[in-house]
């Protein structure tokens, strides 16, 4: 009975998400705080996202403060970060 | 079989796989990281004072351990591959690593002044909090990356101009 507890068991921890993997909101506010803006809390909503025709991604979210920012990570994978209006 | 039952039923195997001395290790561990992540100046003594009573066998006996071997891929696999960091967090640390060994060329190539080396450690210094803050909820990873501090800096000094 033990084995077999022990299997299911092992099969299910490999189906558990980890607990504290990162949520793209909470992915999005560190990145705003690393750069240096305030944010308000841990995660931001309202996340809208587009990329151009030169690959170049924009990232728009509103943190828990109010503020809205617009991140923009190039296609070499530099991010910058601007307040959006 | 209850929907509890299966809930319980990865804690129960996690709890069979470990070996009866390890939750205090874990514990230990946990508490010296998060020392680190607070602390990341080389206080990692404090963190086993501050240990609980119960704790201080095992605190005592990884004292004895010889410190592991530092290997500079491993440690980017797994800062890669942990889900504390998100993606985008992930291309921040990258551009600032880029920009600091960026910085440490120009120091060489120009044969920069003590200032200027000063400047490159102090932004090491603050680059590696950053990492360590953001690997709270990682703090076996947190751990080995403030134990290999000495390492990454010998490392980025390694860098040719």
């Amino acid at each position: 009975m033990k084995p077999m507890i022990l299997l299911l068991g092992l099969f299910l921890l490999g189906m558990t998400p980890n607990a504290w993997a990162v949520t793209d909101a909470q992915d999005i506010a560190t990145t705003i705080r690393l750069r240096g803006y305030e944010c308000g809390g841990d995660a931001v909503t309202n996340i809208r996202e587009s990329t151009d025709a030169s690959g170049t991604r924009t990232i728009l979210a509103t943190c828990p403060n109010g503020k809205r920012y617009r991140i923009v990570v190039s296609p070499e994978g530099r991010v910058s970060v601007q307040p959006a209006r | 079989m209850t929907q509890t039952t299966l809930r319980l039923l990865p804690l129960l195997a996690a709890a069979l796989l470990l070996p009866a001395g390890n939750p205090p290790a874990l514990a230990a561990a946990s508490a010296a990281a998060s020392a680190a992540v607070q602390s990341p100046n080389g206080q990692q003594a404090q963190a086993a004072t501050t240990a609980k009573p119960s704790d201080a066998k095992t605190v005592k006996s990884t004292e004895t351990k010889p410190a592991p071997q530092f290997d500079m891929d491993t440690l980017i696999e797994r800062l890669k591959q942990t889900q504390a960091i998100g993606v985008l967090t992930k291309l921040v640390l990258r551009s600032d690593v880029t920009d600091l060994i960026n910085e440490v060329k120009l120091y060489k190539k120009t044969k920069g002044s003590t200032r200027q080396l000063e400047r490159i450690k102090a932004h090491f210094n603050g680059l590696l909090l950053k990492v360590l803050a953001l690997l709270n909820d990682d703090p076996r990873l947190a751990q080995d990356i403030q134990s290999a501090r000495d390492n990454l800096w010998q490392h980025l000094m390694e860098v040719k101009a």
